[in-house]
């Protein structure tokens, strides 16, 4: 029987130099790919070209690739937030028609005006042999209106979202409640479809109601506008409407206070411009006495 | 604090705003003056976790059936008290047919069946009724016996659900 040596090949010197001789190549590949991925910079050089490569290819392929990825999306996110927008574009449209109606206005009103120079000329002749002067004749057309409550209310549920009010002698919710009930029970009476009723008439008071599309802004007066005033104010409701549109998006306990503090605002600014008119209004008198004096 | 919208639902005469007059102000009249559109009062309400919540209770023109109510007023609506009147069966016929017709309407909605007039039957009627109804309540307006209840319990139901799980 013949005897088995039992030596490693592995450790074999011999061995160890026959696999050096062969794998020369494969090693001298090894040390430069380990070279290559340990440093930075040799490897930047040669994969920056091919990342830039494919995020060519991705920019190129994107649209095509993930149109109906992205249309879905957007039609979701729009689906999502179809309260906030149409809360966002109400006040726009309103103010780009009620811009297009005031310039309708304004080219009648300069139409009559021109009609009506001629024979009004009589009128004021008349008026001056009386002693009538004609800022009196324009002061008297004016009315005297205050502003008493304002409210926020959201739209269907009646739930006051903000108010604030001179007095403070109602109970706004059940104010709130009441007008969303009587707004409700005559637009669904008289089946109108999309109109909203926009003012509610009590003796001297008059209550103006803003529809937006998840709220509505009830003002309630003391005298009643006319319809220029109706218009003005009607754009101040836009510009109010601005203004909360955030803040009624996420209604939380802390929305009341913060509505209230832009409705104050609001009355400030009313009773600033009734002040000024009043003021106007007392000097024109005062000097009318002196004079008379 | 937080507010919720609540209806008062059910037939004509079966004393929705007599519930609604007992519940906000502690009176009970005892002629009987129709409901005309909508009266909307308000009550604070402390819950059984100390909270508090302010109930928007819209007492509407009774209705035989809750399909011909302004669809609209519906709206918004977090809790529904469904009265009928124990002393007329007529009043309780179409119970079934409300009820599923509102929690379609308002599948999120906290609804409360109550049976109104106690002061009025037997305790044999009650407990009739009661076998062929799941009744939330038995309440008199008059004597105001389970009406603060019936309010509270719709209240904390109203909470509980708004609150996250």
């Amino acid at each position: 029987m013949t005897k088995r040596t039992n030596i490693s090949i592995d450790s074999d010197p011999a061995m160890e130099k026959v696999r050096a001789i062969i794998m020369q190549k494969e090693r001298a590949e090894i040390e430069e790919l380990h070279y290559i991925l340990d440093n930075q910079e040799e490897l930047s050089t040669r994969v920056i070209p091919i990342i830039e490569g494919e995020l060519e290819f991705f920019k190129k392929q994107f649209p095509k690739e993930f149109e109906h990825v992205i249309h879905k999306l957007i039609d979701h996110r729009i689906k999502e937030s179809q309260d906030s927008i149409l809360d966002v574009m109400y006040p726009m449209v309103g103010k780009m028609v009620q811009k297009y109606v005031n310039q309708q206005f304004q080219l009648i009103r300069d139409r009559l005006d021109n009609q009506v120079e001629r024979s009004s000329i009589l009128s004021r002749l008349f008026n001056r042999a009386k002693g009538i002067k004609e800022s009196d004749v324009q002061l008297s057309e004016l009315h005297d209106i205050s502003i008493e409550e304002i409210y926020v209310i959201q739209k269907n549920s009646g739930l006051l979202i903000g108010s604030a009010s001179r007095n403070e002698t109602v109970d706004p919710d059940s104010v709130a409640g009441m007008l969303t009930a009587i707004k409700l029970f005559v637009e669904d009476a008289f089946r109108q479809g999309e109109q909203n009723l926009e003012v509610i008439q009590y003796e001297t008071y008059e209550i103006f109601l803003q529809t937006f599309h998840t709220y509505s802004i009830a003002v309630a007066m003391n005298g009643a506008l006319s319809t220029s005033q109706k218009v003005k104010l009607r754009e101040d409701l836009f510009k109010l409407g601005e203004e909360i549109n955030p803040l009624v998006q996420q209604i939380d306990e802390t929305t009341n206070g913060k509505i209230r503090e832009k409705l104050e605002l609001f009355f400030m600014s009313a009773l600033q411009k009734q002040e000024k008119y009043l003021s106007r209004r007392e000097l024109h008198l005062l000097s009318k006495n002196t004079n008379k004096k | 604090m937080i507010s919720k919208k609540v209806m008062l639902a059910g037939n004509f005469g079966v004393g929705k705003t007599s519930l609604f007059n007992r519940f906000i102000q502690d009176i009970f009249d005892e002629r009987y003056l129709t409901t005309i559109g909508v009266k909307v009062d308000s009550k604070v309400v402390s819950l059984d976790n100390d909270d508090q919540l302010k109930l928007m209770i819209w007492d509407i023109a009774g209705e035989v059936s809750q399909t011909k109510v302004p669809q609209t007023y519906w709206l918004g609506a977090s809790g529904i008290l469904y009265v009928f009147d124990l002393t007329r069966p007529t009043t309780f016929e179409r119970i079934e047919e409300d009820i599923a017709f509102l929690k379609q309407k308002l599948p999120d909605c906290v609804i409360k069946l109550i049976g109104n007039k106690k002061d009025l039957v037997s305790t044999d009627r009650i407990e009739e009724v009661k076998s062929k109804f799941d009744v939330d309540a038995i309440t008199s307006a008059k004597t105001g016996e389970q009406v603060e209840d019936v309010f509270l319990a719709l209240a904390n139901d109203i909470y509980a659900q708004t609150q996250p799980m």
